[in-house]
């Protein structure tokens, strides 16, 4: 149907991505045009999970680094999306990106902070090992009443699917929503508890108060 | 707003291009020519351009050049081309004479002055008014003077014969006859000779179109125009200006007068809008103005321009209207298949049992509508597979893309610290590791828990605290404590 710029109403789709950052210490044998300065080599992106192919609904991916990066906003329209490089320093990136004019909306831009040094419980450790280091977050896109040619672009192959087990590819997965979701009832269940003790204390503080008001 | 921008304004110097940035590469022209003195100080002044314009001012006369033998003026004999006579006469001409053409033998130029035989006179040009030999006479004089109607006009003196009358012939008058006559023998030669004219032929012959009663008057406006006095024209000056301005005035009475037509046309009430004159009255009407409203948001339905006022949808309708919605209902959950069913049941009832719904049509269209919708996304997505595609159905739903991670709701920052205290104890990260729809939504509940928590503990305190009061206030008067 050619009226795909019809919007639907009442409905909401997601579909889930990660974005961060990997970065890796430049051993001795790099090329000479890296400057002397340089310590590691990065690479910024943005992917779908379970490596899912997001080039059907992003049209592009704007990353802005530093300005003493030559052409510092990179641009990238095709997948992968991400940007490889070398520098000395952790800085904040913006992400923007940009949908598939079919979906009729606007960009969204999203911070990441260039993680280049061991952080963690196990700093020391992947110092010396020289591991690479990682920093992603998971995000999910919320389309709120999208147009008909975005809603059949999502649905044409299921994307909202996360992975059920947890691995050092894919770290964010139903197993880790679960944990999270468990974190969150215990705390929840926490906090029910010390409202009802605390409600019952306050009963028997009015009592009192009552009691020592009629005296 | 560049870097080199801001330091340009600011006079600084420019910033040293750091290990990543190359340097602006910047053409520059390396001529192999060498630049001596002025020259050399110029192009450093002026740079890489020279000026666009250069200005010569020849202020002094050329130098005259005192070497050259002067060259010879002859007294030569000459014609002029444009005499019909052999007159020769002489001037002086410089150096040798060449017997070219006479330089101002070109400016005569002669007008077309048509010649006519007697047998075209006798076909078409009589008037009773004109003789042939006077009309001979006029073209003579036309020939004469080259059309020039104002010489023409004073040398005319015609010397009438005998039995002729003698008259004076104005300047409208000649023109009036020649253009008459060049006229009817245009006509007649086109006739006798068959071939019909050039457009050129056309132009000419309705550029002699001669009204001289016409022109009498032109000419009368235009004496009487040159001979205003200043008084009378600003007095035509003011009259004008008057005279627009009356016009604008009018102009805007008549869009004024429109406005108020149609301002009085809009809205005619069905009912009456007595009931609503009570500030009761006018409560009720503000409350159904409010909740049609609402509904009409729920349903998505864009707001009717002048929907015969809220009196259209009054309250005593609501019984019937009620009745119908509950009808079109039923007759719309026959249509729908699949998980939308409950979903939309249960909000179609719920709207239903307002106090005050909207006219039946609209009603049912936005029921339509959103039906329309239900049955598009069925068709394509199996119920049980909403998951996959993390489909979600909600009721109000601003337009527009967002990440779930933006979206989480945040308090007021005093009260936003102690959250995050508490959350801190309980174990629970400030940024979310997974913001999937289910950790959102439990997140957001947990924090209104934690709110919750917040104001009992307050509350909690606040007794404690007067229990403390009136304990060590006691056993004194009771008129302390509170």
């Amino acid at each position: 149907m050619s009226s795909g710029s019809k919007r639907l109403k009442n409905l909401q789709i997601c579909r889930p991505f990660v974005y961060g950052n990997m970065a890796v210490p430049l051993k001795e044998d790099r090329s000479p045009d890296i400057p002397p300065d340089h310590t590691h080599s990065w690479t910024v992106f943005l992917k779908g999970v379970n490596g899912d192919d997001l080039s059907s609904f992003v049209k592009r991916v704007v990353f802005k680094l530093h300005e003493t990066y030559p052409n510092s906003s990179r641009s990238i329209e095709e997948p992968p999306f991400e940007v490889t490089e070398t520098g000395w320093g952790e800085f904040e990136i913006s992400i923007r990106v940009y949908f598939v004019p079919e979906a009729s909306e606007k960009n969204v831009v999203m911070y990441h902070h260039l993680k280049l040094h061991p952080y963690g419980p196990e700093a020391e450790q992947q110092k010396s090992d020289g591991a690479t280091v990682t920093s992603m977050q998971y995000d999910e896109f919320v389309f709120s009443e999208p147009t008909e040619s975005l809603f059949e672009i999502l649905t044409k192959k299921s994307g909202a699917v996360l992975p059920a087990q947890k691995s050092t590819m894919v770290p964010f997965s139903t197993q880790s929503e679960n944990e999270e979701l468990d974190r969150l009832s215990d705390a929840q269940s926490k906090v029910q508890e010390n409202i009802r003790r605390l409600t019952e204390r306050i009963h028997v503080l009015e009592q009192e108060k009552a009691a020592l008001q009629s005296l | 707003m560049s870097s080199a921008d801001i330091r340009d304004m600011l006079d600084l110097p420019s910033q040293v291009p750091s290990a990543g940035r190359p340097p602006p590469a910047k053409r520059i022209k390396t001529d192999g020519k060498k630049l001596d003195g002025i020259h050399r100080e110029l192009h450093n002044l002026l740079g890489e351009n020279t000026h666009a314009v250069t200005v010569m001012q020849n202020k002094f006369k050329e130098k005259p050049n005192w070497m050259q033998k002067p060259s010879p003026w002859v007294w030569t004999k000459f014609k002029n081309q444009a005499r019909k006579d052999d007159l020769e006469l002489h001037h002086w001409v410089r150096g040798t004479p060449t017997n070219d053409e006479y330089p101002f033998a070109k400016f005569d130029k002669q007008v077309d002055v048509p010649t006519f035989s007697k047998e075209e006179y006798d076909k078409g040009l009589a008037d009773t008014a004109w003789t042939p030999r006077e009309t001979e006479y006029l073209f003579d004089l036309c020939r004469e003077y080259d059309l020039r109607w104002l010489v023409i006009q004073d040398r005319y003196d015609y010397e009438p014969e005998e039995d002729e009358p003698r008259s004076i012939r104005t300047l409208e008058d000649l023109k009036e006859r020649y253009y008459f006559c060049c006229r009817k023998i245009m006509e007649l030669r086109r006739d006798a000779s068959g071939v019909d004219w050039t457009p050129r032929d056309l132009e000419l012959y309705n550029a002699m179109n001669f009204n001289k009663d016409k022109e009498i008057m032109r000419k009368q406006y235009l004496e009487r125009l040159l001979s205003r006095s200043p008084a009378e024209i600003a007095e035509e000056e003011r009259l004008i200006l008057e005279y627009r301005r009356l016009q604008e005035s009018s102009k805007k009475l008549v869009q004024d007068r429109e406005e108020l037509l149609r301002l009085l046309e809009s809205p005619q009430t069905a009912n009456s809008f007595a009931q609503y004159q009570s500030p009761q009255g006018l409560s009720q009407l503000a409350g159904n103005i409010l909740a049609s409203d609402k509904n009409r948001r729920r349903k998505g339905v864009p707001e009717p321009p002048a929907q015969g006022g809220p009196v259209a949808r009054a309250v005593p309708g609501t019984p019937n209207s009620g009745a119908h919605t509950q009808a079109v209902v039923q007759a719309q959950q026959g249509q729908v298949a699949g998980v939308q069913n409950g979903v939309h049941g249960t909000k179609q009832t719920q709207l239903a049992g307002r106090p005050s719904v909207q006219a039946a049509p609209a009603v049912s269209k936005a029921e339509l509508a959103q039906s329309a919708t239900a049955k598009k996304v069925v068709k394509r997505v199996p119920p049980g597979e909403e998951n996959h595609y993390g489909i979600s159905y909600h009721d109000k739903l601003v337009q527009g893309v967002y990440l779930r991670s933006t979206k989480i709701s945040t308090l007021k920052p005093t009260v936003q610290t102690k959250v995050a205290s508490i959350l801190a104890e309980l174990g629970i990260a400030p940024k979310l590791a997974m913001p999937t729809a289910k950790v959102c939504e439990r997140y957001e509940a947990l924090q209104q828990a934690i709110n919750l928590l917040i104001e009992t503990k307050k509350q909690a305190d606040k007794l404690d605290h007067e229990v403390k009061v009136l304990t060590s206030a006691n056993p004194g008067p009771q008129s302390d404590t509170k």
